[in-house]
């Protein structure tokens, strides 16, 4: 496997269970802030599951259990010593369906850094959201109607705003669960493009079921078959050249 | 495959079932509006009978003045101040302990046998017979505890626990139905789990909150059975000037002085009526602005 | 690496067959108007040379459409993997057959210049070259439509006895040249009959490599070449 130089994250042998059900089979894999991640597969293979490991949201399911090991710059997030809350604040989520809070576009991106004791007072707190929607491409639409409710924007504005959120708390990993499926190709295609800009800052991992947007967004391919990780390589090579039988059929759409 | 013909939409067939639709449209708006005009039939009934009756007694004497054997004399201002204590100490105890339990209930608890018997004890309490809470208020706080019998009090309490499991049905529900999405974006954010409750689930969850504690409030102020039992049924000349003083309760004191022989008693049964359903429209109203404040849209 | 299955949606495979179709027929047609121009050439036959002249319009038609095909199907399918690969070698083997064709009609023109000639040695050994020069390009064409990455790489083998049949040849004309020089015109054409049949070869060995490309990824590095006349001895 050609992992990358400096991973920020590791995952090795990780399985998830969910009660009896084995959603994710003893993977292993590299995550670094040079390339984008893509992870693909079809529906039900364990990519959202197994993302969401990355930041311990699994461990809201009451029945679900992890084994193996995740690291966060050499530290192990299961370990007992791990604080759930800063995890979640230096590993931060984009949601499938865009979840702003019902509150202010101001108050939606203040509110991070505000739990967290980010900001040394009001001023601090307003540059760190200007400067946080300004990295998500949002700014120029919005300075002027920061006190207007983050939900009267439009799908694909509401999501660039969760991606300002999520910038906020600065983290050193974004996770993204599917963040475009339910937005229109233009906006899509602002998100793809905000993407691109953000990596090289933060590791971008990106679980999507649109083969293109993969071949768009990511530097790093993973493809995802029932649980178990099929292969892992650079995107390019997956989408001309897969060396699995099962890889192939997923792409070319001879699967199912 | 047999060919199916295609259909004829403009056959008489089809006319008659679009006819019979109509018919039944028409048919339900006319049982909604007999069903809606025959409640508020009644509801107008009474108002105007006691209106009719009552208002001539809303005198100054009777709106400020205390309960008294001369019926010109009596006032409904004892037992108005005695309901509102009640309903204060009620209020206090039942608001927070049954949003807490709510919340308690529906995010922090596991999902196991022990929850599962504690939840349908409290949805079994709320069909409790009220006069059931006021043997209980007369056993365990003055029999037991010897706390000052007829007061404000220990009729609060006793109606706070009778009032509780309505909040807490109430509570769950509306944090049930907070999308889990708002939930994991907080969580994903970095937030506590006290934090997400407190500053996403509870504002979110709040106007189902009021709306169910508006419910339970206004079938306390209405409660006689309980108040008896607990000794709120004596004859007060003087209004309480704490929730330790004895007192009654508007309830009680229309109760009371429709049992009067003497004829002039009748009007101000009536117009104490007035006053008690003022105070509850008063009571839903003030609710209703404060859950319509609180309400957001997501 | 074989492929498992058709795709999910069937107007995909629908397309690739008629691509591979495309190729087929141009294969079919090219192999024809060299073994037909050969003939022509041999037997002197005018009117036959002139038929094999005007049919290589229809493999200018044909390499058309085949462009056509591929842009469609990138644009409508977005093909991926070993089906880009295939679509992208298909494109360049149409342009590939289509040259092939032009080195036959070539072959052909030059029919109209033996008008006179006695007989010439040489001419014997072209036959034979050309046989091969055909099966060269139907196993080509064969390869590419069974995905088959050996035969491939047996045809680019092959093209080293073209090469050695060339060279052979070449120094056949020039000797013949030397000791009958008023047969030199029609030597000079012979050379070039030769040329286009070696130049049919190496094209068929492209067609080969972009064959294997297509079902593997990969590129032949080792390609056994015959000795250049143009490199000195």
């Amino acid at each position: 496997m050609n992992a990358p130089t400096d991973p920020k994250m590791t995952a090795r042998n990780v399985s998830v269970y969910y009660g009896a059900k084995q959603a994710v089979k003893d993977v292993s894999i590299d995550v670094s802030k040079e390339h984008v991640t893509a992870f693909i597969g079809p529906s039900g293979c364990g990519k959202s599951t197994f993302l969401r490991a990355f930041n311990r949201m699994n461990d809201t399911i009451s029945n679900a259990r992890v084994e193996g090991e995740i690291a966060l710059d050499g530290e192990n997030i299961y370990s007992s010593g791990m604080d759930v809350v800063q995890l979640r604040a230096r590993v931060g989520m984009v949601f499938q369906k865009p979840n702003p809070f019902p509150k202010s576009i101001y108050e939606n991106v203040a509110y991070g850094p505000r739990i967290h004791g980010l900001a040394a007072g009001k001023t601090d707190l307003d540059a760190i959201v200007e400067k946080s929607l300004k990295r998500a491409g949002l700014w120029e639409e919005v300075k002027d109607r920061l006190k207007e409710s983050g939900t009267a924007l439009s799908g694909g504005q509401q999501q660039r705003l969760c991606i300002a959120r999520a910038i906020a708390v600065d983290p050193e990993v974004i996770l993204m669960d599917e963040p475009a499926s339910a937005l229109d190709p233009i906006a899509t295609a602002k998100i793809e493009e905000l993407i691109h800009e953000l990596r090289g800052r933060y590791a971008i991992v990106i679980v999507t079921h649109n083969m293109q947007q993969a071949a768009r967004v990511s530097q790093k391919t993973a493809f995802f078959h029932l649980g178990e990780l099929v292969e892992y390589g650079d995107t390019s090579d997956i989408f001309t050249n897969p060396k699995v039988p099962r890889t192939k059929d997923y792409i070319t759409g001879r699967y199912g | 495959m047999t060919k199916r013909a295609p259909t004829d939409w403009a056959g008489p067939d089809m006319q008659r079932r679009i006819r019979k639709r109509y018919a039944a449209e028409r048919r339900f708006r006319m049982m909604g509006l007999f069903a809606v005009l025959l409640s508020a039939g009644f509801l107008a009934f009474l108002l105007i009978t006691i209106g009719i009756k009552g208002i001539p007694g809303l005198t100054g004497t009777f709106l400020t003045g205390s309960d008294a054997t001369d019926p010109e004399l009596a006032g409904i201002w004892g037992a108005f101040k005695g309901s509102l204590l009640t309903v204060g100490v009620t209020l206090a105890i039942a608001f927070p302990v049954g949003v807490l339990t709510a919340v308690y209930l529906e995010e922090y608890a596991p999902r196991n046998r022990w929850t599962d018997v504690i939840e349908v004890s409290i949805n079994n309490l709320a069909a409790v017979p009220s006069i059931i809470f006021g043997l209980l208020g007369l056993a365990v706080f003055l029999n037991f505890m010897h706390l000052p019998r007829s007061a404000p009090l220990v009729g609060g309490i006793t109606l706070a626990l009778m009032t509780m499991p309505v909040i807490v049905i109430a509570g769950r529900n509306a944090v049930k139905s907070v999308p889990p999405s708002i939930r994991d974006a907080a969580l994903g954010v970095g937030a506590s789990r006290v934090q997400v409750v407190f500053h996403h689930v509870l504002p979110l969850a709040l106007p189902g909150i009021l709306t169910g504690t508006i419910i339970g409030m206004a079938r306390a102020l209405g409660e006689t059975a309980p108040l008896l039992m607990i000794g709120m049924r004596a004859f007060i000349a003087s209004p309480p000037g704490g929730i330790t003083d004895p007192a009654t309760v508007l309830p009680v004191q229309i109760f009371l002085w429709s049992d009067e022989v003497s004829r002039g008693f009748v009007e101000k049964t009536s117009a104490a009526i007035i006053v008690l359903l003022a105070f509850l429209l008063a009571m839903n109203g003030l609710a209703i602005y404060l859950r319509n404040k609180f309400e957001r849209r997501w | 690496m074989e492929t498992t299955g058709g795709h999910t949606l069937k107007a995909f495979d629908e397309d690739m067959d008629e691509l591979r179709a495309l190729i087929s027929e141009m294969g079919g047609l090219a192999e024809e108007a060299i073994r037909e121009s050969m003939r022509c050439l041999i037997q002197r036959d005018y009117d036959g040379a002139r038929a094999v002249v005007e049919a290589d319009g229809k493999l200018d038609v044909l390499e058309a459409q085949a462009e056509a095909a591929v842009v469609r199907l990138i644009a409508l399918r977005a093909p991926m993997a070993d089906d880009l690969r295939e679509a992208v070698a298909a494109l360049k083997i149409s342009g590939l057959v289509e040259r092939i064709g032009d080195y036959a009609k070539n072959n052909a023109k030059r029919v109209q210049l033996f008008a006179e000639a006695g007989r010439i040695e040489p001419l014997s050994l072209l036959p034979e070259m050309a046989r091969i020069a055909a099966e060269m390009v139907h196993n080509a064409l064969d390869a590419f439509i069974q995905r088959d990455a050996a035969k491939a790489h047996e045809v680019c083998v092959r093209d080293k006895a073209l090469d050695d049949f060339y060279n052979s040849i070449f120094r056949a004309l020039l000797t013949f040249m030397m000791e009958s020089p008023k047969n030199i015109t029609e030597s000079a054409h012979l050379l070039f009959v030769a040329k286009n049949l070696e130049r049919i070869g190496d094209h068929a060995t492209n067609i080969a490599e972009m064959v294997y490309y297509a079902a593997t990824g990969d590129r032949i590095t080792d390609r056994p070449r015959g000795h250049n006349p143009a490199d000195p001895e």
